[in-house]
């Protein structure tokens, strides 16, 4: 029974990020999940790092949408003649 | 703002072109952080913009411009996304990628172990550097990887449905997920948290 639950960390770490990325495992895949963390540092820390870099990737798609209302200071870089190229596209329609 | 009243089809033009003014930049940054490509980010800004002119009669100005525009190009990138796995499936990940951070048991290699990170995770968004290499990192990833880490911003669909966006089955969607966040955290940590 116990060896059904004990989890590698490899296994662990893929079950930490369908966690993170589905917002739900089975339930047994929970409980694997929360035996192997409460038991390895190693895998708590990425579960914890994985966890904030999706919550930077998420504030970073935000800002990106936000910059568009808020924007103060210089304008996002563009590329050199893409406005020009933009504008023919249009015109060429 | 543009947005007062729905507009016209007789002044659309002048429209769209204060809109290349005001907000091709920022979609062309959006573009290009989630292609990771300056050539394809342009390409997709470009098909926003055509895509705009063509169903203009349709934006009703209840949305502010920028959410609309932003919402096309959405829409472009996952298209984008569709189209490149219909020509070139994704490919079943190497598994030497794994084997790089685990050992055949199954254990964390020794030059693998995630070391302690000096920032508490909840500082990291305010530090500019760190949003920087993030997004570099992104880019470093193979792009059916970076794909699948930003597949979910597009849509609010949940994992299960973006295998069917990315036309690869669930199995093949969380190992790529899984490979995919081992790679972007170790870059991270070698390229950041060591400077």
């Amino acid at each position: 029974m116990m060896q059904y639950l004990m989890l590698t960390c490899r296994e662990a770490t893929r079950l930490t990020e369908k966690k993170l990325n589905s917002g739900s495992l089975s339930l047994i895949g929970n409980l694997q999940l929360a035996l192997h963390l409460r038991m390895c540092a190693r895998c708590r820390r990425y579960a914890e790092q994985s966890a904030a870099i999706e919550t930077a990737l998420q504030a970073q798609m935000e800002a990106m949408e936000e910059q568009e209302f808020n924007r103060e200071g210089e304008p996002p870089e563009i590329p050199q003649g893409l406005r020009e190229r933009l504008l023919q596209r249009l015109e060429e329609k | 703002m543009l947005n007062e009243s729905a507009p016209h089809a007789f002044n659309r033009d002048n429209i769209l072109k204060k809109w290349v003014d005001a907000y091709a930049a920022g979609l062309y940054r959006r573009a290009l952080y989630l292609t990771s490509s300056q050539e394809t980010a342009e390409d997709l800004v470009q098909e926003t913009f055509l895509a705009a002119a063509r169903r203009f009669d349709s934006y009703t100005g209840e949305s502010a411009p920028a959410t609309w525009l932003h919402a096309i190009l959405k829409n472009k990138v996952a298209d984008h996304f569709r189209e490149r796995y219909r020509n070139a499936p994704a490919r079943q990940p190497a598994e030497e990628v794994e084997n790089e951070f685990f050992t055949p048991e199954g254990r964390w290699r020794a030059e693998a172990v995630p070391a302690e990170w000096d920032n508490s995770p909840d500082n990291l968004l305010d530090d500019p550097n760190f949003n920087q290499m993030l997004q570099q990192c992104l880019g470093h990833l193979q792009p059916h990887w970076r794909d699948v880490v930003v597949a979910k911003f597009l849509t609010d669909k949940k994992g299960p449905d973006i295998c069917q966006e990315l036309n690869i089955s669930p199995t093949n969607f969380w190992q790529i997920l899984h490979r995919a966040k081992l790679q972007l955290r170790l870059c991270l940590e070698q390229h950041w948290f060591q400077l």
